[in-house]
């Protein structure tokens, strides 16, 4: 079973999560972004879990210059997020689509 | 045991281990919320211990069992990698922010998303993570609510209550499922909340119970169908033996021996059901369960100090101030085998009158020749809600005291433990040897455990933590009064 979606087009990698955001995604996603990706669309509309390996993943890949835009993130994110006591320094771009 | 697994090193099976986990969560009664950060609190573990533990080795393994109680689910996860102290990678969040640094954030995440985390290192034996969440019981009061809403007002007992009515006068069947309902009823009109077993007042869960067999009861109804006591035993998972657990017997029809009838059909379905023995922990607080045990035969084995905490009785004193001792009682249902036992010299008194006094044959050999396990083989169960913790010994090893004290530090640096209590297997000949080199390790006597695991007799030792005033501790039986006495010159 396929972990994850991507598409390319042009600086922008739009990625499907299909299950859990692990170290096994991140590191399938890492493996699809090539040197002339700026932009990173991740959709987690289909995901339950996730762990810190995604958290640190999306955290670094925003803070170094790049752009992050996530869809529908489920709640859990923002509690990792909290706990982690990141919400005073990242500005997180989230789209929600689901009414 | 519910499951267990042996997971290779390989970041492919996080998401498989954690679907199973999130799942099995959901069947054991958490809820959603609780069980996705349970999942994600073992998701952190495992990739932990793929990215770190092993980093010379690509064919390495690590375990996970899974077990849950009525209120409880517990993760183990046990890894022989490298040394390791979680407590010593702890997130620091103003690192992060000035250097990025990530150490330790998956730990914080398991202690936030658990509600009981413990390393426990085990030496060369390698590493034990615990991971335990309650399972809400918030709901309690809703449900019942609910239940009451959803039936016809039912007649109080007082209303229907028979003063005439004697022991004789009840019926006393098997419990089955369909009794469930009837049994929380009972519970909750004789305790209302202070019943220590949360799970009695879940109809659904005593049903889950009896459907799977691990539960032997009897109900007491009147003629009109009325429930007014409720006798259970539960069978242990490692040995074919069952703990008289729970008992209630409604306040208006007490003091008619509903009580006595009840153990009396209990031990008579044990019988025919064919299990080994029956044993009790019954409560020093009062004498009660004690005597209730003694006329029945069984007999007292062990007295563990410290086992529980202060519960109140509904009907009971409740200033009771310190953590309650228990007296184990053992009732054998057939006469055993014949066993051969290697008695450390220091208990070999106590422990073959014990036997004498149970009816089960023993040989009592000395100096026997041994060879030792490549490995030690102790398990480990942790009781947070009683602050106490129980390590049994199957395999001596070379390396068993340097094992058995690391598992005891690690334990007693991170909780807050009353008592840790340590059975020693009897029909292992190196027992005699091996606990003459515990004898620093500040163990204490605690009895005899006849046929406690794998149908087997283990000599069962204490360490306390907690102060107690032995004075306080009520033990019925002539022979419970010994083994209190010698317990009560080794701990002062």
């Amino acid at each position: 079973m396929s972990i994850i979606e991507s598409r390319k087009s042009k600086d922008t990698l739009k990625v499907k999560v299909l299950n859990n955001f692990n170290l096994l995604t991140r590191n399938k996603i890492e493996s699809r972004l090539t040197r002339e990706i700026g932009k990173l669309e991740i959709d987690l509309s289909h995901c339950k879990l996730l762990d810190s390996e995604a958290i640190i993943f999306m955290y670094q890949w925003d803070k170094s210059g790049n752009k992050l835009n996530l869809i529908n993130p489920p709640e859990i994110l923002f509690e990792i997020i909290e706990i982690l006591e990141l919400r005073d320094i990242w500005q997180l771009n989230y789209t929600e689509t689901k009414s | 045991m519910d499951a267990q697994f042996q997971i290779a090193i390989d970041e492919q099976f996080i998401s498989p281990i954690c679907e199973f986990t999130y799942n099995w969560c959901l069947n054991c009664g958490v809820d959603r919320d609780d069980a996705t950060k349970f999942t994600i609190a073992l998701s952190e573990l495992v990739t932990d211990i793929i990215l770190f533990a092993y980093p010379k080795e690509s064919n390495a393994h690590f375990d996970i069992s899974f077990r849950h109680t009525l209120s409880n689910v517990e993760i183990i996860v046990s890894e022989v990698g490298e040394p390791f102290d979680p407590d010593r990678h702890r997130y620091n969040a103003d690192k992060m922010k000035e250097e990025g640094d990530f150490e330790g954030a998956g730990f914080r995440l398991i202690r936030r998303f658990c509600d009981e985390f413990v390393f426990v290192n085990k030496g060369k034996e390698g590493k034990e993570f615990h991971l335990s969440k309650e399972i809400d019981v918030q709901s309690i009061d809703m449900m019942i609510e609910r239940s009451r809403a959803e039936k016809p007002e039912e007649p109080t007992a007082e209303e229907i209550e028979k003063p005439g009515l004697q022991a004789e006068n009840f019926n006393y069947p098997q419990v089955t499922p369909y009794d469930a309902e009837d049994i929380a009823k009972l519970i909750y009109r004789t305790y209302k909340y202070t019943y220590t077993k949360e799970e009695l007042y879940y109809p659904k869960k005593i049903e889950e119970t009896l459907l799977g067999k691990e539960k032997l009861g009897v109900i007491a109804r009147n003629d009109d169908g009325l429930a007014v006591g409720y006798f259970a035993v539960l069978k242990k998972t490692d040995s074919n033996i069952a703990e008289v657990g729970e008992a209630v017997v409604s306040p208006n029809y007490r003091k008619r021996g509903i009580m006595s009838k009840m153990m009396k059909r209990l031990i008579e379905l044990a019988r025919e059901q064919k299990l080994a023995g029956l044993y009790g922990k019954a409560v020093t607080n009062h004498p009660v369960s004690q005597k209730v045990n003694h006329k029945y035969d069984f007999i007292s084995t062990a007295l563990m100090l410290a086992d529980t905490r202060n519960v109140v009785f509904g009907g009971f004193d409740s200033d009771y101030p310190q953590s309650v001792s228990v007296v184990i009682d053992f009732l054998p249902l057939f006469t055993p085998n014949k066993a051969t036992v290697y008695l450390p010299a220091k208990y070999r008194d106590i422990l073959a009158e014990t036997f004498t006094e149970l009816d089960i044959p023993v040989e009592v050999k000395k100096g026997a020749k041994f060879k030792l396990a490549k490995k030690s083989d102790i398990d480990l169960s942790i009781n947070y809600s009683d602050s106490t913790s129980l390590l049994v010994v199957n395999k001596y090893g070379p390396d068993f005291v340097a094992v058995l004290s690391d598992m005891i530090t690690s334990l007693k640096e991170q909780e807050d433990l009353h008592a840790i209590f340590l059975d020693l297997p009897l029909q292992n000949a190196a027992t005699p040897q091996q606990f003459n080199k515990i004898k620093d390790l500040g163990f204490i006597y605690s009895g005899l455990t006849p046929l406690f695991h794998e149908q087997a007799h283990y000599l069962r030792l204490q360490k306390i933590y907690t102060e107690l005033d032995l004075d306080l501790i009520e033990v019925y039986s002539q022979f419970g009064k010994k083994i209190k006495k010698l317990i009560a010159d080794e701990y002062h």
